[in-house]
């Protein structure tokens, strides 16, 4: 469970700064591309949050190797990056919100940031671990201080985006929903840790570390999103990503791989950890025995001297009567050479009084009950630790009796050995001894010896109880485990034991470092990986966007640039496709274009052809209207009448479908002059009057009393164009209706058009109206009503489509508003500004200047 | 310009409808003129070029022709462009009236307003000029 745990945190940690140096270095592409403001604060905070979680990592390893300032200083280095991280999000956030200008809500943030920094400086939290893995150990309130940024920055990701997504209507609300949703994940992620700290829950981090990544996935896309000139990307931020090719098949690689990563990472971890603690177990077992033999060799070779003592002469002499401690000492120096500093030895009578010592005090003083010394005075030569009640140390003692010739015990020699028989320091050069601390401990459960951290009573007695009757034992506690080795006196009774142990912190610490270098270098690969996958394929798709590049330009009409891409596969056949496409596109337009050139020719001969019999029509009918051809009767003079009306029609038809030719051709050349709307409403009016009355349509037309500003107008166009509408509204509303026009001048091209000086022209019926399903269609060419009068020979003249093109033309806008059997009201706006020299002939309709 | 002096002066009035050209033509038949009454637009141009009248009483909305068009031409022919017309209609609003001085009439009367007397006051009035 802990290894899962050790390894999740690493590995999301190591994720969340990669992911976030990515996304620095996106958002910082991106800024470089569209210059928005926020792009720059998201990248330097995607950036300094990268070298957040970095430092942090770099902190668990210093503390895994035990350098604990480095440690607290490197966490407290990553907690201080947290917040500067925050506080750059903050602002990226009140520039998509609030605008570029710096206000309130920035010096909040910078406020928050300096509490933050300070708190981080001063507050004093030391280590803790937490599932095996070292974070800083922070009392509420202190988070709360050195995390205000953070804290404030939730606030903002809730509120302000929270705003827009209550509003009605609702506007780009896929980006606010996804601030808001990162609020939502940063909540969770504090949430999990306090939860995880307070219940001392070991998956609480992974989890939360996870809270943190979706927190950041959903920042980046938002941040990308946010005011993206593409408004599909607006309304569906995540197209983004299914935008690009590249993405997509790195992204799927990159996820199937990083998730194996995962696996193996945890399933070598767990099994390095767990090599490793076998390891250690087994060299701590080594060491013990060590320890218990080193013991049981000291014990073996202090008896052989004490008998060598016991064998000697000068004890003979001794007991013979015949002191001579000369003798003695000499032969004591001698038998332990240069270690005669750490022995002590001593004959003692069978009555227990010492015949002969080191110490000269000694001589003839009782002696301190050894056990030691009474096996051998029943005959054994024994050797064993002791406690010397008299300087209350502990020694290794042996005894070994002196015989008299017959088998009775007359003396013993007792040697001592003073020295620290328990220092395994030489030992600790060879080979180190890896533990917490060791030491030996009296068959009482009394403290005798310890290296390193030491051990209580209560332990001690503990691990007697653990130990028992046995030789060996392993003792494993909450937070230690202990292995216990007993060493046993010559005689074989159980004298003690050595104890070695590890902490759990230790162990913990260990795993963190095994699982640390893993990690690095698993993560080192995959982005090695990930940068080649990421390279490979953008050179593999980058025919794709030749071929976007291509395409674009076919709008333009340049078709000279092949696509150069002649690999075998699947693009190289779509490249060929795409250029042979490209050759038929082309010659198809050149024909079309010349086939369309030759109609429109032809169209226009035809046109002009027609002049000519009708102007004689129009002469031979005026003659004989006037009688210059003879005196008619009256049925005659009806007739040429009619004819009369009827070839006029057709002239009119001639010029207005000339004229409408030459606007479809780009040919019209306007002359612009400084015309009276008025007057060419009256001209208008009087030319419909009396079509009006014969239908008893009334015709509204008042005179604004004051004249109104002047319209830069050609005419002719201007008269027929309200004329059209004018004959549209009577034609198209039933007898007794009215049609109404005005004037007025307009501070705009049309409702929600740009701003300037216009003249409005409307034209007001309650005729028929215009059916919803026709409303779209009504500028367009062909465009005739359902619902047109009976014996409407004429057509609607100029028709609406070229009347809209005259208007705009002009440089003014036209609309209409109708509804069905209740009337429409047409409108167009004329310009009153001065047009600039250049306007009457660049607008898209007009040639260009030759 | 007169070229025919008969009992009086020649007037020609060109009205569609016959209750009105019969009152209008009866009463100025008693002041002494000579009327020539048409019912459309073809006939009245084409009595105004045959008899030359010194004076042209023009309705507007006329069958087959209307008033406008009759002026045009008669304004368009070297005969009868110097004869004065009248318009006599119910038309009365600015821009018909400005359509019709425009083309040339001499005046415009509306009939809901007119009276035989005003009429004949009218028509003395520009025979005078």
């Amino acid at each position: 469970m802990s290894v899962f745990a050790i390894v999740s945190i690493i590995f999301l940690e190591i994720l969340t700064a990669v992911i976030a140096a990515s996304a620095a270095f996106v958002l910082a592409k991106e800024h470089g591309e569209r210059r928005t403001s926020h792009l720059a604060y998201f990248a330097t905070s995607f950036a300094v949050a990268s070298a957040c979680f970095f430092s942090l990592f770099i902190a668990q390893v210093f503390a895994g190797h035990g350098h604990e300032a480095s440690a607290v200083f490197a966490h407290r280095g990553s907690l201080a990056l947290m917040a500067l991280g925050t506080f750059f999000g903050v602002l990226g956030l009140v520039r998509i919100y609030r605008g570029a200008k710096y206000g309130l809500l920035d010096g909040l943030a910078g406020a928050s940031l300096v509490l933050s920094l300070v708190a981080v400086v001063v507050v004093d939290a030391p280590l803790t671990s937490v599932a095996g893995v070292t974070f800083l150990f922070l009392r509420p309130e202190h988070l709360i201080a050195m995390q205000s940024v953070y804290i404030l920055s939730l606030t903002f990701l809730l509120a302000l985006p929270g705003k827009v997504l209550a509003q009605k209507p609702k506007t780009d609300t896929p980006v606010s929903a996804l601030f808001f949703a990162a609020g939502i994940f940063g909540l969770l992620f504090i949430a999990v840790s306090v939860a995880g700290a307070a219940l001392k829950l070991q998956l609480a981090a992974p989890f939360s570390l996870l809270a943190i990544c979706c927190s950041a996935a959903c920042l980046i896309t938002a941040s990308l999103a946010a005011d993206h000139p593409d408004a599909e990307v607006r309304k569906k931020p995540f197209t983004l990503f299914s935008r690009s090719l590249v993405f997509k098949s790195v992204g799927l690689n990159t996820l199937v791989m990083w998730a194996l990563a995962l696996f193996l990472l945890g399933l070598t971890s767990a099994y390095f950890v767990s090599l490793n603690l076998r390891n250690r177990e087994t060299g701590l077992r080594r060491d013990l025995l060590y320890f218990s033999k080193s013991y049981a060799g000291s014990g073996l070779q202090l008896l052989a001297d004490a008998a060598k003592i016991a064998d000697s002469d000068e004890v003979a002499s001794l007991l013979a009567g015949q002191p001579d401690a000369s003798d003695l000492d000499g032969l004591v120096n001698r038998t332990f050479g240069k270690a005669v500093i750490g022995r002590g030895v001593r004959v003692v009578g069978a009555d227990g009084h010492v015949l002969y010592s080191t110490k000269p005090d000694e001589e003839g003083a009782p002696l301190s009950p050894s056990r030691v010394l009474e096996r051998a005075l029943l005959g054994t030569e024994t050797a064993a630790i002791e406690k010397d009640e008299n300087f209350n140390v502990w020694v290794l003692r042996a005894a070994v009796p002196v015989r008299h010739a017959d088998g009775t015990v007359i003396a013993i020699v007792l040697a001592t050995h003073v020295d620290i028989i328990f220092d395994f320091s030489d030992y600790n050069e060879l080979s180190p001894i890896e533990a917490v601390g060791y030491g030996f401990v009296s068959e009482h459960g009394e403290h005798v010896y310890s290296v390193g951290a030491s051990v209580d009573a209560v332990t001690r007695t503990t691990l007697l109880r653990a130990i028992g009757r046995f030789p060996s034992a392993t003792h494993r506690t909450d937070d230690s485990v202990y292995f216990e080795q007993r060493v046993y006196s010559t005689d074989g009774a159980p004298n003690g034991f050595f104890y070695i142990f590890l902490t759990r912190e230790v162990l913990d610490r260990e795993a963190f470092r095994v699982i640390a270098t893993v990690t690095i270098f698993s993560v080192l690969a995959m982005i090695i990986v990930n940068v080649i996958l990421l390279f490979g394929m953008s050179v593999v798709l980058r025919p794709l966007r030749d071929l976007q590049e291509a395409a674009r330009r076919i709008e333009t009409e340049e078709y000279g640039k092949r696509i150069e891409y002649s690999s075998p596969d699947e693009l190289g056949r779509l490249a060929a496709a795409f250029n042979h496409m490209q050759d038929t596109i082309e010659d198809r337009t050149v024909r079309l274009k010349a086939a369309l050139r030759e109609q429109q020719d032809a169209l226009d001969n035809t046109m002009r052809e027609l002049r000519t019999p009708l102007s004689i029509f129009r002469w031979t009918l005026e003659m004989m209207r006037y009688g210059d051809t003879g005196k008619l009767n009256k049925e005659q003079l009806e007739l040429v009448e009619q004819l009369h009306q009827t070839n006029e029609r057709v002239f009119r038809l001639v010029q207005n479908f000339q004229d409408a030719m030459r606007i479809e051709r780009r040919r019209l050349v306007l002359n612009l002059v400084e015309t009276a709307v008025e007057d060419v409403i009256d001209e208008a009016a009087g030319n419909v009057a009396v079509t009006s009355r014969q239908k008893n349509i009334v015709l509204h037309w008042k005179r604004p009393e004051t004249p109104l500003r002047r319209a830069w107008a050609d005419r002719t166009y201007l008269l027929k164009i309200i004329e059209n509408l004018l004959s549209n509204a009577v034609k198209y509303t039933g007898g007794n209706g009215h049609v109404e026009v005005t004037v007025e001048e307009s501070g705009r091209s049309s409702p929600n058009g740009r701003e300037g000086k216009f003249l409005l022209v409307s034209v007001e019926d309650n005729g028929m109206g215009i059916p919803k399903d026709d409303q779209p269609r009504v500028f367009s060419r062909f465009f005739r009503g359902r619902q047109a009068m009976e014996g409407d020979v004429e057509g609607a003249g100029l028709g609406l489509y070229i009347t809209k093109q005259l208007v705009e033309l002009h440089g003014g806008e036209m609309w209409f508003r109708s509804k069905e059997g209740v009337g429409t009201t047409f409108s167009f706006t004329i310009p009153a500004d001065r047009p600039l020299p250049d306007d009457a002939i660049d607008t898209p309709h007009s040639p260009p200047r030759t | 310009m007169t070229l025919h002096k008969k009992v009086g002066p020649t007037i020609l009035l060109i009205e569609d409808e016959p209750a009105l050209r019969d009152i209008f033509s009866t009463k100025m038949r008693m002041e002494g003129f000579n009327v020539i009454e048409a019912g459309d637009g073809v006939d009245g141009l084409s009595e105004a070029i045959d008899k030359l009248p010194s004076l042209i009483l023009l309705d507007v909305v006329l069958p087959i022709k209307d008033g406008f068009a009759v002026l045009k031409d008669l304004k368009d022919h070297p005969k009868t462009k110097d004869i004065p017309v009248v318009f006599l209609t119910n038309l009365g609003q600015d821009f018909e009236v400005r359509k019709g001085m425009s083309l040339g009439a001499k005046n415009f009367l509306t009939k809901a307003n007119l009276t035989p007397a005003t009429l004949i006051d009218e028509i003395r009035k520009i025979l005078a000029d």
